[in-house]
């Protein structure tokens, strides 16, 4: 029995923010927690189809008080996306992120469709050996160490040469990369005992340089993320199908510097370690999770002149949902 | 209703098995030890430490008495009709109850392995049947055993199995699904599954089994 079921997925991930990729994650009744945010170890049941939306609520910090220098307020992150199960150890993904970036009154705040992403999911487990995921599996299954590995890319379906009142193209408040840019990652789930899971995600997310409108050219440096994810199941009502889960994340967040023209850009990357308290719950085949994100720890290369990057929001809400056909 | 409603089990000594019915080992709440009509035993299956299969005739008093060591005995009963009204459940037929708002026939195995071999991971019967795919007697706690569930001698699909009355899963399109020890002592795997029938004294039959052996 696949006591499976639903969730999800992941994020707009991003530096200037507009990087949208996406992670998985699943679970039942009484199988494995699954984290707010950090892609987890489960895959679709064969067959199934899910879908998915996300909004990732970042408030910036903001230091300057003259209206005369608008600074970045807040920004909107919106994922849809749709999963389908082509086996049971190798799901698809597919999303389409929009976003709103807004200044202060003054500012250059932009919206709209940002770049289209593909993903491919594989899962694995070990049980005396590793296996990929089978059709069936038992409770006593899903407490095995789990797997998985996916990677993907986006598409640029977004305009990276949006322009601000002056003529200008900032690549951070683009809603598109110019390019196609690449994710990969690893995974590692394990139920601890009956209500506790464990969970790890290694990813790394990459970008190629673009020439722009005006004849500038940008790389975006490199992400490097590790998650930590604890989730403890506090309620669960068979009858009503429901479960209610407790969940602690860490992610640790390295940003390489941008490029433009060949150089690296002041202002830009450095390592953010957030911690992400939230809640999931289940009711039948919807999981809805809800989460407030917090930098507790940074070190940005140029700090003072970051303000709107990541490691400069005063939070993050985090909020999914998912459903499973 | 399911397989963890009957709660049978043998208690083996130096001559034989008695089987008992009742709840020294569920999970859920109930009297020790419930009576049965020694009547509903139709049948006892013995698989000598040599390998051979026979059928032994069951001592046909309360509670039922199997004078051979086996290394696997396996016993068939049948309780007969059921109904369930508003207030209770009674031993009766559904056309003869008042009231009823369903009817089922419960048939089960009980099947207990004191001996490892190759025929024991084989079924001993055509009813619903719980069968380990590895030694049982290997495992420790924490170990995960395959079992297999047969009906009719085949493997059977989507039963579900539960241990110490706690269902841990269903079976897969082989009939196998893999359930862990959490104990030594007296291990409960029991399993059910319902087939539909029209007939006026009930709606379905319950197959039910339970797989019973030690751990040290």
């Amino acid at each position: 029995m696949r006591v499976l079921l639903l969730i999800a997925l992941l994020a707009a991930r991003s530096a200037l923010a507009h990087h949208g990729v996406a992670g998985v994650g699943a679970a039942g009744l009484n199988g494995p927690g699954a984290p707010i945010e950090s892609a987890t170890s489960a895959t679709l049941p064969e067959g199934s189809v899910l879908g998915y939306m996300k909004l990732d609520h970042a408030r910036y910090r903001t230091f300057d008080d003259d209206p005369a220098n608008p600074e970045a307020k807040y920004a909107n992150f919106w994922m849809a996306g749709v999963g389908y199960g082509f086996t049971p150890w190798f799901s698809g993904y597919f999303f389409v992120p929009y976003n709103e970036k807004i200044d202060e009154p003054g500012g250059f705040s932009t919206r709209g469709v940002a770049d289209v992403s593909l993903m491919g999911q594989v899962g694995f487990k070990y049980d005396r050996g590793f296996h990929l995921i089978p059709a069936s599996e038992s409770l006593d299954d899903l407490e095995d160490w789990r797997f998985t590995v996916f990677g993907g890319g986006t598409l640029p379906t977004g305009n990276p040469n949006l322009r601000d009142a002056n003529g200008n193209i900032d690549p951070s408040k683009s809603t598109g990369f110019g390019k196609p840019s690449y994710n990969i990652g690893l995974t590692a789930t394990k139920m601890l005992a009956p209500r506790w899971t464990a969970n790890a995600e290694l990813s790394h997310l990459g970008f190629q340089e673009y020439t722009y409108a005006d004849g500038n050219r940008t790389k975006f440096g490199p992400e490097y993320r590790a998650n930590a994810a604890l989730a403890y199941r506090t309620l669960t009502d068979a009858d009503r199908k429901f479960r209610l889960d407790l969940c602690l994340e860490g992610q640790y967040l390295r940003i390489g510097r941008d490029r433009t023209n060949g150089e690296y850009d002041a202002a830009s990357g450095g390592k953010v370690f957030y911690v992400l308290p939230g809640v999931r719950l289940y009711l039948d085949k919807v999981s809805v999770a809800i989460g407030v994100k917090k930098p507790v720890w940074t070190d940005l290369n140029e700090e003072a002149d970051q303000q709107g990057s990541e490691g400069r929001e005063r939070y993050r809400f985090i909020f999914s949902a998912s459903v499973l056909f | 209703m399911s397989a963890h409603a009957h709660d049978y089990w043998f208690e083996r000594d130096t001559k034989g098995y008695t089987l008992l019915q009742g709840h020294v080992h569920s999970t859920h709440a109930g009297e020790a030890r419930v009576p049965y009509e020694p009547s509903i035993v139709k049948a006892v299956q013995c698989l000598r430490a040599g390998g051979d299969l026979v059928a032994l005739a069951p001592v046909r008093a309360y509670p039922v008495r199997i004078e051979e060591i086996c290394a696997a005995v396996l016993a068939q009963t049948n309780s007969g009709y059921w109904s369930q009204t508003l207030g209770e459940t009674v031993n009766k037929p559904r056309s003869e109850v008042r009231g009823a708002v369903r009817g089922w026939l419960a048939q089960e195995t009980v099947k207990r392995i004191d001996a490892w071999s190759a025929a024991a991971a084989r079924p001993l019967s055509e009813g619903l049947e719980l069968t380990p795919l590895d030694d049982p007697f290997a495992l420790k706690p924490g170990d995960k055993l395959r079992v297999l569930a047969t009906w009719r001698g085949k493997p059977r699909r989507g039963v579900a199995v539960a241990y110490d009355g706690d269902t841990r899963g269903a079976t897969g399109g082989d009939g196998v699904v893999n359930i862990r020890v959490r104990h030594t002592g007296v291990q409960i795997f029991s399993a059910s599954f319902e087939e539909s029938v029209r007939e006026p004294n009930a709606d379905k039959i319950v197959h039910g089994t339970i797989l019973q052996f030690d751990l040290k």
